[in-house]
């Protein structure tokens, strides 16, 4: 008896002898053992472009006979809206002698269309001679259903999305874009990404886009700033834009979702237009208010200053003028002028209308701008203050003609809040601290009547006052400022007599006092 | 006029001011005195000093109308020179009432304030000249007995010897010393030059008994 490798070795030596035919027979055999066992669909076609040989695996998928599949056979099991498609691209590649791919859908044994992807490749005989195509086909119809599911996914997102490949041209965009951007779908996918960027950021876009795919993480675009897209009518619209990375069969797509943010942005800037104007509006009245004051304030440097000049005036008709006397004289009447601009600047400031600006303050400095502000106004209610500053305040970053404005109020509000105290109670405590390493604490206290425990709340409240002459907005506008500072702002009882209010505005992280 | 040099006190809690205003009369060959508080003022004042207060009225602390009534408590009159930032009605007609010469809004026209400051030192002149007058006449009214002083009365009221005899129940003769001695010791001429002598110094006459 023969073990089978002797058996083989056995075989080997007898073809040895064999002919030609002989060997070409055996070699077709084998090859169609290998075919028929392979994992996939296997179809050869000859020079005529007409198949003649279906594998196994084929023959069982559509559950044909070869004879069936056989020249143009096959055909009839491909799906209608697929055949043309088909046909041309077997002929196109086949005339051209070129590799070719492509997808269609199969009628299987079991009637239902499967996908199929196909690889045809060209086959040649050993001298050399073209013979036809050979071609393998897996069924891919999960794959396409996944991707089919993530385009409807995508169709039916809320936001505009766009699906970018690693070249940045669009691969995908679903209706939401066509709205935002007025282009249709089918004018989008092919082109790149940046026919939707306006021309200004061209320069530096596909830069920014291979630094994205060189570390692609989820993430939201523009921190802080605007972004800008570009319609197909040139015009520009205010986006916010967040990255997704996805990996489809190795490749990298970037899944782009879009939303259209120039009406939030316009909301926005209308409630901060609004909050602007009321603010100036409650500035105004404050600056009302203090008008009696600070006219008595001016009035000091004015009543200087002419006095200073008339005295010079006799003092040049002295037969010998004294010359350092009025070299003083002038000298003191630059000082006192410069002080009355200094006190039409602070009124002026405390006026000002028009954009906030954001800015390094040091808390302690801005309190004794406004105290100097007040100066006449505490003493015309007779009140006095005193100021109990922490010297090693951080830095905030805020406007502070607002921040300023806040303090004017509480300090004018104390002071209001006094006015049935007996003289020696009038005063008014300003405190600052800091509250923790990330806030500065500021506390403005009065020694009046108090507040009503039902009022605590109620007096932040638009239109309500306890003066018949407030139109009792300040402490309403003055919330809204802390607020936007990133603060709080709230009242207190003191446990003895009066009321406190306090509030804190982030100290900045950069910032040193 | 004799005396000490009258000088312009002026109270003014706002130092630019307070300095103009001392040039401001320096300038018009003034005696000034400069006070930043009416506190200061109340400690360095000399009552007998003549001239007059440039007050401002509203300084923290002691206001110039509570310094006004201070000064008026302890009898020292001099006449007061109210400045004001603003023209306030009420105040300053409680100043004036209070006896003010004058009350200016600042800022302060020269001329205004040099002819207050002038009305102002005459006018205290004539006060203390006043005053010194009655501080005369109650001089020698000390040096008369009580019977000479009762006389006296009777006499200013224009009472006869006779009348007067009669009221204070004695002779005649007896009141006709009296008379002479009043006459003597008063240092007066004349029954009238005593009548207005007693005006002065408001003595109320006594009326006739019925």
């Amino acid at each position: 008896m023969s073990t089978p490798i002797e058996h083989r070795i056995h075989q080997r030596r007898l073809s040895d002898r064999k002919k030609t035919g002989e060997v070409l027979r055996e070699s077709d055999e084998r090859f169609r053992i290998m075919a028929d066992t392979a994992p996939v669909m296997i179809w050869m076609s000859g020079q005529d472009k007409l198949c003649n040989y279906f594998n196994k695996r084929w023959l069982e998928f559509t559950g044909r006979a070869l004879e069936q599949e056989l020249g143009n056979g096959w055909t009839e099991g491909v799906h209608p809206d697929d055949f043309q498609y088909c046909l041309k691209v077997y002929e196109t590649a086949f005339d051209a002698r070129q590799d070719f791919k492509m997808e269609y859908r199969l009628r299987r044994s079991d009637g239902d269309y499967r996908w199929i992807l196909d690889h045809g490749t060209q086959r040649y005989l050993p001298d050399g001679s073209f013979a036809g195509y050979i071609g393998s086909c897996i069924d891919i119809t999960d794959r396409k259903h996944s991707e089919d599911r993530f385009r409807l996914v995508v169709e039916a997102a809320p936001n505009a999305m766009i699906v970018v490949n690693s070249k940045g041209e669009i691969v995908l965009a679903n209706a939401q874009v066509e709205m935002i951007f007025g282009y249709t779908r089918q004018e989008l996918v092919g082109r790149p990404v940046e026919v939707l960027v306006p021309e200004r950021f061209h320069p530096h876009h596909p830069g920014h886009r291979s630094g994205y795919i060189a570390d692609s993480r989820a993430r939201k675009l523009g921190a802080g700033r605007d972004l800008f897209g570009r319609r197909k009518d040139g015009s520009e619209v205010l986006l916010e834009i967040s990255l997704n990375p996805i990996r489809i069969s190795e490749e990298l797509f970037v899944l782009v979702s879009i939303i259209d943010i120039t009406e939030r942005k316009r909301v926005e800037l209308e409630t901060i237009r609004q909050h602007n104007e009321l603010a100036h509006l409650s500035r105004v009245m404050i600056a009302g208010e203090l008008s009696v004051s600070l006219a008595h304030e001016i009035n000091q440097p004015l009543t200087a200053i002419l006095s200073n000049a008339q005295a010079a005036q006799r003092f040049l008709d002295y037969t010998t003028p004294d010359l350092d006397e009025i070299r003083n004289i002038l000298q003191d009447i630059v000082e006192d002028d410069r002080r009355a601009g200094e006190i039409i600047r602070r009124l002026r400031l405390m006026l000002k209308k028009g954009e906030t600006q954001q800015q390094l303050l040091d808390v302690n400095d801005l309190m004794q701008e406004v105290l100097k502000l007040m100066r006449s106004d505490l003493m015309n209610h007779n009140v006095s203050a005193s100021v109990e500053f922490e010297p090693t305040l951080p830095a905030v970053r805020g406007d502070r003609v607002q921040l300023q404005q806040v303090l004017v109020n509480l300090i004018m509000n104390a002071c209001h809040a006094m006015t049935d105290a007996a003289p020696v109670d009038r005063r008014i405590i300003v405190r600052t601290a800091r509250s923790g390493e990330k806030e500065v604490y500021i506390s403005v206290v009065d020694y009046g009547r108090g507040i009503p425990p039902e009022d605590m709340e109620r007096i932040f409240e638009p239109f309500f006052s306890t003066r018949s002459d407030g139109l009792g907005l300040g402490l309403a506008v003055c919330r809204r400022i802390i607020g936007i500072h990133g603060g709080k702002l709230w009242a207190a009882n003191n446990s003895d007599r009066g009321a406190s209010f306090h509030f804190t505005v982030p100290a900045d992280p950069e910032g040193a006092a | 006029m004799s005396g000490p040099v009258p000088t312009v006190f002026v109270v003014d809690d706002e130092p630019s001011v307070l300095k103009a205003l001392s040039r401001l009369l320096r300038s018009a060959r003034l005696n000034v005195a400069t006070f930043d508080s009416p506190k200061e003022f109340l400690e360095r004042h000399d009552p007998y000093a003549p001239g007059c207060l440039v007050l401002d009225v509203a300084m923290p602390g002691l206001s110039g109308l509570e310094l006004q009534k201070t000064l008026a408590a302890t009898g020292a009159a001099v006449p007061v020179i109210f400045l004001t930032g603003r023209a306030d009605v009420p105040m300053s007609v409680q100043a004036m009432k209070r006896g003010a010469v004058d009350f200016l809004t600042k800022p302060l026209n020269d001329k205004s304030l040099l002819a207050a400051v002038r009305g102002a030192i005459e006018k205290d002149h004539v006060n203390r000249q006043a005053q010194a007058e009655r501080s005369e006449i109650q001089r020698r009214l000390a040096m008369l007995t009580p019977r000479e002083r009762e006389v006296m009365d009777h006499i200013v009221s224009g009472q006869s010897n006779k009348q007067i005899a009669a009221d204070l129940g004695t002779v005649e003769k007896t009141i006709k010393v009296h008379r002479a001695r009043v006459i003597e010791k008063m240092k007066v001429r004349s029954l009238a030059e005593l009548v207005r002598l007693a005006e002065r110094a408001a003595i109320t006459p006594v009326p006739p008994m019925a």
